[in-house]
């Protein structure tokens, strides 16, 4: 299905009832909305596992951001944070959707930090997963150079100083498969890849720093991370857990599994379910 | 859910994603609108079998028409066949939804026939379960008699001549569980969220002049008729009227000691549907 958002058209698919009938009553289940990895990637990727994992609990909603997958590519005047916060505050709205968990991946991650921050009326409690309050490209390299050796450190910094068109090839040839400990050629297959978005981003974009909003975030929030992410660090996730409202953050991290960690460390799967099954407020969603 | 179509908010529910991975590939499956009895009556029925039957198939999409359930109540005077029939047409375009397979019980699939009718080219394929082209009340008082005795023609009678709020109540404590042979009606009572206001006014006024028998010629996208042969709502001979006024190759079962209630009190309807998914697929596929 697709909805018009500002303008745009905005492709999203829902898995997983919202209303279950017990008894006597129509159950309502929680709603996460899940926002994709990227920027270029598109919902596809949360398909293998977590979605259909939630939709068991839940009713999970897929989003295709503006510029992703089977939305509205726009271009790159609005390729920015801002717009892709009031594009989910709206289409949130749109459809009613009253309060949603948000579970993010690093670029959905910043999405759902700025949304909580914004419009906190809008969000009832983030997933924060393989997310970073700011891109340092130096933290990237060292975990490039120890998952890949000296020469993959060399690509990407190479590609990080000098975001062309050939060092961007490079990059996906060296860089993009020490993402996670687990590749998968048919997951890459079915991401209907915007990579025009991906390099624009990589060139104008990656000077953000959220630090300061993320102190304002009043819900509760579940930070999951890989510590072998070479992407989007562990040294950068403690970072933004540092930033973000002790008192309402749980910081979970995970040997061995690379960016987006549900493939790589499937137990983070039961982590989010147990999250989203708690009573909002209660000991159980952050102790 | 709920979303903004003509002058009203429409409540939809989600189950089955539409698009599912499949090896490199993303499948698109196809899309079932399922439109509840009534008029005034709301989803949740089908949250009980023919819904999660259809989930490993399709996505499935619950409405709540127009009047009833927890979309708005919406101004009386646009409560017309012709309203509920543009609001499916509305409601698949907002959200643009393609060639839906839309699926109507009862009154539901007066709705539906109505829709192909004034939309030919939205729709994919029908499946009237209960359908009926004139509200012959002498035909539904037979049967009413038949299973329920001269107590339940009585209060039958009322419904359909004499209807207000007394007769709405005397029907549902008499009749209604005449039309399900399923023991879980009284939670399906329950759980529902009537209107019945919405009901008597199309019991006194609309539905007297129904005649949808010269539409039915109308239709051309792939039609599957079901009809319970214990149905009091729908009288085996109603339904095989609409038959007769459908092009050739509507298709057409009807199943023995099946009640209103068609897709409870026969599985094996389900196994039809299933079938006729199949095979539109396949004629797609041949194309």
């Amino acid at each position: 299905m697709k909805v018009v958002v500002q303008g745009v058209e905005l492709f999203f698919d829902v898995d997983g009832a919202k209303l279950a009938p017990a008894g006597a009553w129509m159950r309502d289940r929680p709603t996460v909305l899940l926002l994709h990895t990227g920027p270029g990637v598109d919902h596809s990727v949360y398909k293998d596992h977590i979605g259909p994992a939630l939709a068991q609990v839940a009713q999970v909603v897929y989003l295709d951001l503006r510029g992703a997958g089977r939305s509205d590519w726009s271009d790159s005047a609005h390729w920015t944070l801002d717009t892709w916060v009031e594009d989910v505050r709206e289409f949130c709205e749109m459809l009613e959707l009253e309060r949603p968990i948000i579970l993010g991946t690093s670029l959905g991650g910043l999405i759902g930090i700025l949304l909580a921050a914004r419009h906190p009326e809008r969000v009832d409690r983030l997933v924060l997963v393989s997310t970073v309050a700011r891109y340092i490209h130096t933290r990237a390299i060292t975990v490039f150079d120890r998952l890949g050796g000296p020469a993959a450190g060399e690509v990407a910094a190479r590609y990080f100083a000098d975001p062309s068109a050939a060092a961007f090839a490079e990059f996906l040839r060296v860089c993009v498969p020490l993402y996670t400990r687990n590749p998968d050629p048919d997951t890459v297959a079915r991401i209907e890849m915007n990579l025009e978005l991906t390099a624009y981003w990589d060139r104008n974009e990656r000077a953000f720093d959220i630090r300061e909003e993320a102190a304002l975030v009043t819900c509760q929030t579940l930070v999951l991370a890989g510590e072998d992410d070479p992407s989007t660090t562990i040294v950068g996730t403690e970072e933004l857990v540092a930033a973000l409202p002790a008192e309402l953050t749980r910081f979970h991290r995970f040997a061995n599994a690379g960016h987006g960690v549900f493939r790589d460390a499937p137990e983070a799967i039961g982590l989010v379910r147990e999250f989203v099954l708690a009573e909002p407020g209660s000991p159980a969603a952050y102790s | 859910m709920r979303i903004a179509v003509a002058d009203t908010r429409l409540y939809f529910d989600v189950d089955g994603a539409k698009l599912v991975p499949d090896g490199p590939w993303m499948r698109e499956r196809p899309t079932v609108l399922l439109l509840h009895p009534g008029p005034g009556f709301d989803h949740g029925l089908f949250k009980v079998q023919l819904g999660p039957s259809l989930v490993p198939h399709a996505q499935v999409v619950y409405l709540d028409q127009r009047g009833g359930g927890r979309s708005d109540r919406s101004d009386p005077e646009t409560l017309t066949l012709d309203r509920w029939a543009d609001d499916v047409h509305d409601f698949c375009d907002a959200l643009r939804i393609e060639r839906p397979i839309v699926l109507g019980l009862g009154f539901g699939s007066l709705v539906a026939i109505r829709y192909a009718a004034r939309h030919p080219a939205q729709p994919g394929a029908l499946v009237l379960a209960a359908p009926v082209a004139r509200i012959v009340p002498e035909q539904s008082l037979e049967v009413y008699e038949q299973l329920g005795g001269a107590e339940a023609r009585a209060v039958a009678e009322r419904y359909y001549e004499g209807m207000d709020e007394q007769a709405f109540a005397d029907f549902l404590r008499v009749c209604f569980p005449l039309l399900s042979s399923y023991e879980l009606t009284n939670d399906v009572i329950i759980r529902a969220d009537w209107s019945p206001e919405v009901l008597i006014r199309w019991m006194r006024g609309e539905s007297k002049e129904l005649d949808l028998r010269p539409e039915l010629g109308t239709i051309e996208v792939p039609t599957l008729v079901l009809a319970g042969e214990d149905d009091a709502w729908a009288p085996l001979a109603s339904v095989q009227e609409v038959v007769e006024h459908l092009p050739e190759g509507a298709l057409f079962r009807s199943f023995a000691g099946a009640r209103h209630s068609i897709f409870r009190d026969a599985p094996e309807s389900l196994g039809e549907l299933r079938r006729f998914l199949e095979w539109l697929h396949a004629e797609e596929a041949s194309l």
